[in-house]
């Protein structure tokens, strides 16, 4: 790293200072002078959570795959080694070269949750940079987003010059390459090279479209301000999985990380279709990786990492139309090599019991379940279609398995709620723990039972999230939901039973992000003036802080947290294309209303939409 | 297979590795040893993972060339070879420094030298002195601990100290105790010498301090541990 002096000696006074050393086994490095543009991908949160994103990864090798690309990565430094930057006069620096981020061509922040964008801001800020696009230079980089907040990232679109919608392992480079190109020709300017990258397809720019707003605040209109700038952005997808790029090596942290190991995306998308759910509809359509692509990319991570756990990622594994077969490849090699698998989201009763005891996760000695709600009205109505009798049944494998600890997680104040689905919750965990005393006297003396059951009920806060059925509701205002929970508390008396629940003030200042327009960036701006970063830390979150912000910019938190959307209301995000059409969200939602179940992708189709798209081993193919 | 066989890997830790802890380490030495693609034997039971055994933990904020892990393998493989193929999975700031059959063992180590860098606006004759001064009283400082703060006495942990000039810097060449029973860390010195001169590395860009771990030694002082 070409820091100056004090960079290593500040480094002794922060907390953990293997956050920022860098010099990571297979980082990349490359030699300036051949590089045409530079790429700061940065990650709007700490080192560990950053390092552990497979999304980050791939990119990041893709981009370098490039000889004339150099990408390197960008965390968001903790408070204690802000403090040792901003006295020394050290910007933001990317972790490979050492080089400030502001000399960079392109920086690329990943949206991963709303919770990380007063990040952005304290990074952009930390990098030397202008927080608003228009404020910048033609010398500045070009700033750009992507990952599922880009879908609608109308509260942050002030402060970037363009956002990536979809899958970005074929985008980025095609942008990089036309930044190359217009600089090679001599045409390039900041504006000329937007306008172009907004008609490559997949890429929007906020600057290129107008937004009126009606007197009661609802949007009238969103244009583009050109006639060749598209009126709606299609997301990107890859439509083949097995020949999407997939790197051979991962850059090998020395400090642990949150994932900490090999992970392997078995397929995109989801089959299951909860109208709550955003990554279930705007990563569709589900495409499949073929077994035998998984197994070659698992040997050879395994081999250029030297990990000795490889971890099975999608949406729900127990769904991917192989996982048997994948298993089985899987395990040829890996009891061999002491490598051990896991396939978190794994529903308990999908698997063989022969094939259950190899996996380590469930070697644990914990079953994990997502009802989301406590009656069977709700979870139809929610469309999660899971039924009592598959916990039940999940729960006896589990405890028979020697378990003896259950985890079950629950949103409260989804739409349609009533106390009685709350009451629910209570009650279906304590026949969770019934179940399990049960058990205990049909297989008497066994000393799985000597442990008492554990079940933790933890219940998260329903926020409404663009491209989902449920887009248009309101979320419960904060009264509400301490009532609520208050109501739940009282009902859970079991005393194997542990209620815990996430703060309801953080669910709420989510949703006004999730559904925010435009208007809300002067608010962000204010979070900097306050020095608001690490948000979606517990020990940084200030809510006051956060309606102070609302304050200054004159916006009511709850016109977009606690409002019901009109149907036919323009909504902030209608320019951009998920493939799922707002027709069939708007029909899920009426089902919703009527406690009506959609049948999931691998039964039938019905029709979203996001097979327009293409894609191979989709079941919008196998179904069609 | 062959009879599992000893093996001691002499490595080097610098730069940016410095901030690398024992634990970070150790896991990642395993990672290592799968990439090369080592023989290396696996500890028995629930969770098998190579076996390795570190000799001296290193602190964070200390470099060192005079590294020692010991590892067993289970299968025939030149020495030479072992130390190529670890070499190339290092990062930059890790160098192999040799693979041997192990000659002592750890618990025969007994003393560290280390080369200490103290960067400082008083680094002249008058501070050698003070320093000098030092050793030839107790030298008492405040340990902490979980069970809370304690007074020690590190003068019998030094075996020799040799301090110099080398422009703003003063340089201590120090041989300190290292046994299990009585280790001391060399951070411990440097504060004694800092109480000694009022420096308190307020200032990061005028005062600062390196240290790095030169050589171990066995009991005599004298004799390199192998």
């Amino acid at each position: 790293m070409e820091k100056n002096i004090p960079f290593e000696r500040i480094l002794k006074r922060v907390e953990k200072p293997g956050r920022y050393s860098g010099g990571e086994f297979a980082q990349v490095i490359k030699d300036k002078s051949r590089i045409k543009a530079r790429f700061a991908f940065c990650f709007p949160d700490t080192y560990e959570i950053g390092m552990s994103n497979l999304g980050v990864r791939i990119l990041y090798s893709v981009l370098n795959e490039h000889d004339d690309i150099w990408c390197e990565r960008v965390y968001a430094p903790w408070p204690d080694m802000e403090k040792q930057m901003r006295e020394h006069n050290i910007p933001l620096y990317a972790t490979e070269s050492g080089d400030p981020v502001r000399d960079f061509d392109i920086v690329g922040f990943t949206l991963q949750y709303e919770m990380s964008y007063t990040n952005v801001l304290y990074m952009l800020e930390l990098a030397g940079l202008e927080l608003y696009a228009s404020e910048r230079g033609e010398n500045d980089p070009i700033i750009i987003g992507g990952g599922p907040c880009a879908y609608n990232a109308e509260p942050i679109a002030d402060f970037f010059d363009l956002f990536s919608i979809g899958e970005g392992e074929e985008a980025l480079a095609e942008l990089t390459k036309l930044y190359i190109k217009m600089k090679d020709e001599g045409r390039y300017t900041k504006s000329a090279f937007l306008h172009e990258a907004a008609k490559l397809g997949g890429f929007y720019v906020p600057s290129l479209y107008d937004v009126q707003y009606n007197e009661d605040n609802t949007i009238k209109s969103i244009k583009p301000l050109y006639d060749d700038i598209p009126a709606k952005v299609v997301k990107r997808i890859i439509r083949d999985m097995d020949e999407s790029y997939f790197p051979d090596k991962f850059v090998m942290p020395y400090i642990e990380t949150v994932h900490d190991r090999i992970t392997l995306e078995v397929y995109r998308g989801c089959i299951r279709g909860c109208r709550f759910c955003q990554a279930g509809m705007i990563y569709r359509p589900i495409r499949e990786k073929s077994p035998d692509v998984l197994n070659c990319q698992a040997k050879k991570l395994y081999d250029s990492t030297g990990y000795d756990e490889i971890s099975l990622i999608s949406l729900s594994i127990s769904d991917y139309s192989e996982l048997k077969p994948l298993c089985e490849k899987l395990l040829e090699w890996t009891d061999d090599k002491k490598v051990s698998l896991s396939l978190p989201s794994l529903r308990a009763d999908s698997f063989s019991k022969e094939l259950m005891e190899k996996i380590s996760s469930v070697r644990t000695s914990g079953l994990t379940f997502a009802p989301e709600a406590g009656t069977q009205r709700l979870r139809d109505a929610i469309n999660k279609n899971v039924t009592e009798d598959d916990l039940m049944h999940a729960c006896t494998v589990a405890f028979e398995g020697g378990k003896n600890q259950v985890k079950l997680y629950f949103m409260l104040g989804q739409p349609t709620e009533t106390y009685e689905d709350l009451e629910g919750i209570a009650k279906l965990a304590e026949k969770v723990v019934d179940k399990f005393f049960e058990i205990k006297r049909e297989q008497k003396g066994n000393v799985h039972f000597k442990r008492p059951p554990s079940v933790s009920v933890s219940v998260s806060t329903f926020i409404p999230k663009p491209f989902t059925a449920f887009q248009w509701e309101a979320q419960d205002n904060l009264d509400t939901v301490y009532a609520k929970q208050k109501f739940l508390e009282s009902k859970m008396t079991n005393k194997y039973v542990r209620f815990s629940h996430h703060d309801a003030k953080v669910s709420r200042i989510e949703a006004v992000l999730a559904r925010g327009d435009r208007r809300l960036s002067k608010a962000l701006a204010h979070t900097r003036k306050l020095g608001m970063c690490f948000d979606s830390w517990d020990e940084h979150f200030d809510y006051d802080k956060w309606i102070e912000c609302f304050k200054v910019a004159g916006i009511d938190p709850a016109f977009y947290a606690n409002r019901r959307f009109s149907d036919d209301e323009i909504l902030p995000w209608d320019m951009i294309d998920c493939g799922v059409t707002k027709k069939f969200l708007l029909s899920e939602n009426k089902k919703a209303h009527e406690n009506i179940t959609t049948p999931n992708c691998a039964q039938k189709c019905s029709g979203c939409g996001a097979n327009k798209l293409g894609g191979e081993r989709s079941w919008c193919k196998r179904n069609q | 297979m062959v009879q599992a066989k000893s093996v001691r890997l002499g490595f080097t830790k610098i730069g940016k590795l410095q901030f690398i802890s024992h634990l970070d380490l150790a896991r990642t030495m395993s990672r290592v040893m799968v990439r090369a693609d080592i023989p290396i034997w696996y500890t028995e039971g629930f969770n098998p993972r190579p076996k390795l055994v570190f000799s001296l933990p290193l602190s964070i904020g200390t470099e060192s060339i005079c590294e020692f892990v010991d590892f067993k393998i289970v299968e025939e493989l030149p020495l030479d070879e072992i130390a190529e193929r670890i070499g190339a999975q290092f990062a930059p700031e890790m160098k192999v420094n040799g693979v041997w059959i192990p000659e002592n063992k750890f618990t025969d180590i007994a003393w560290a030298e280390y080369e200490i860098k103290i960067c400082t606006p008083h680094a002249n004759i008058e501070a050698l002195g003070k320093i000098n001064e030092m050793l030839e009283k107790p030298i008492v400082i405040i340990k902490k601990s979980k069970s809370g703060e304690k007074e020690v006495d590190i003068r019998p942990l030094i075996k020799s100290l040799r301090v110099s000039l080398d422009g703003q810097a003063i340089v201590l060449h120090a041989m300190l105790s290292c046994t299990s029973m009585d280790y001391l860390n060399p951070e411990y010195l440097v504060k004694a010498v800092a109480d000694k001169l009022s420096i308190d590395f307020g200032n990061v860009d005028s005062e600062y301090y390196s240290i790095l771990r030169t050589r171990v030694k066995l009991g005599d002082g004298i004799t390199d541990f192998r």
